[in-house]
């Protein structure tokens, strides 16, 4: 099945999470993709923050003030979203291809079905959820960390001010988008690794071959993501 | 009225609930059997394969409970309490018993995985039980003794579909006319 058929097929199969075993899958997914990653998240989040006011105010010359709206500007519009899609999938989307991948190999996916329980719903759509569950809290706390940063950068000790004064400026669409692409990444991350895992032949050396492509499937499937993003905000 | 109707060797084998049909089959032709079977009968079904069959990352008790619990029964006291009995049937000591259920999957002794594979086929008390013949000819002769009796107990109504070289022992209820009957 493709990629936006496994992505179609979770969302319409989300009552499956009344059952235990789906849940459990759940909750690794997000231990896995979530708990895991945050501290790998945040550090980047922290020197993307310290970068970007670093070139704006120190050597650009831009104000505090300025240098701060800007960051928050990039970061939540774009650096958030596609950062945090991209360390997700060279972090998880090769895990996720993989272990269905060797699931398949060692015939547990043929187990699976022989028993009656739906690859789709007790395998893929736990993924998906969780990826996407996780992608979009990772991107807020990629951006909160990266502002906070920016903010103790340009301000020191008066940096609660000034995240204060730029909550009271940034609009709210830019938000909701930044929680959106987060959201819209996550999924399309784990239908790619999901649709290469469950694609992979019956040899192992089809275990890494799914794995590399999920990664390069996925970051091509983000950017043109990103793509449609950006032509809809300002286009359409 | 029958549970399964499958074609083999161009005549139709039908399958009445409880019964027993074991057919010389294997490679390709087995699997498009197992898959038919398979998608003809709703609900919880067990198998039991001669090599692997259970989910590597989890415990044997999370693989015992699995078909259960998705076909939407939880994990409640009376289920562990049927896990904990069915374990009781298997003989064995309290310590291996607590390791044989904690052990990751992918951890097992070949006879642990098939012990697990039919204890998570007694749990899911299936309408249906699919089997390789390898899983029958590579139990020791008392695990063997020990399963047909639980399910023989707990599973009266299930019937057995059977595929490979071997036909199973006297003991698993299959008799030369099991097949003359089915068909």
């Amino acid at each position: 099945m493709s990629s936006a058929g496994l992505l179609w097929a979770s969302l319409r199969g989300l009552p499956a999470l009344r059952y235990w075993p789906v849940r459990r899958v759940l909750m690794k997914q997000l231990y896995f993709c979530g708990i895991e990653a945050l501290p790998l998240l945040l550090f980047v989040g922290v020197a993307v923050g310290g970068i970007v006011v670093a070139q704006l105010h120190y050597q650009i010359g831009q104000s505090g003030e300025g240098s701060l709206q800007l960051l928050a500007t990039i970061t939540l519009g774009e650096l958030a979203p596609m950062l945090t899609a991209i360390l997700l999938t060279a972090r998880s989307s090769s895990a996720m291809a993989s272990e269905l991948a060797l699931m398949r190999f060692h015939g547990e996916l043929t187990s699976l079905s022989r028993m009656g329980v739906s690859i789709q719903l007790y395998l893929v759509m736990p993924r998906v959820l969780g990826m996407m569950l996780a992608c979009g809290v990772l991107t807020f706390y990629f951006a909160a960390a990266s502002l906070v940063t920016g903010a103790i950068a340009v301000a020191g000790f008066g940096w609660l001010q000034e995240l204060t004064r730029l909550a009271l400026v940034l609009p709210p669409a830019t938000l909701l988008q930044c929680l959106a692409k987060g959201v819209t990444f996550g999924a399309a991350i784990a239908a790619v690794a999901c649709a290469r895992g469950l694609a992979g032949g019956h040899s192992g050396t089809d275990v890494p071959i799914a794995a590399s492509s999920a990664v390069i499937r996925a970051l091509l499937t983000v950017f043109a993501l990103d793509l449609v993003f950006i032509v809809v905000r300002y286009y359409a | 009225m029958s549970l399964l109707s499958l074609t083999y060797e161009g005549g139709a084998v039908r399958l009445q609930p409880g019964g027993r049909l074991w057919l010389p089959v294997s490679g390709h032709e087995r699997e498009l059997l197992f898959d038919t079977a398979a998608a003809t009968v709703a609900g919880p079904r067990g198998w039991l394969p001669g090599e692997g069959g259970l989910v590597a990352n989890l415990r044997v008790w999370e693989n015992c409970l699995l078909p259960l619990s998705y076909f939407g029964r939880t994990p409640a006291m009376a289920d562990e309490a049927l896990f904990q009995r069915l374990l009781d049937g298997l003989a064995m000591s309290m310590p291996e018993r607590a390791a044989f259920a904690a052990a990751p999957a992918g951890s097992l002794t070949p006879r642990l995985r098939r012990l697990a594979c039919g204890l998570r086929a007694l749990l899911a008390r299936p309408a249906l039980l699919l089997a390789e013949s390898e899983w029958f000819g590579r139990l020791e002769e008392v695990d063997a003794l020990n399963l047909a009796g639980l399910f023989a107990e707990h599973c009266p109504h299930s019937a057995w579909l059977v595929l490979g070289g071997r036909r199973p022992a006297a003991c698993w209820g299959f008799t030369d006319d099991d097949n003359r009957e089915a068909s």
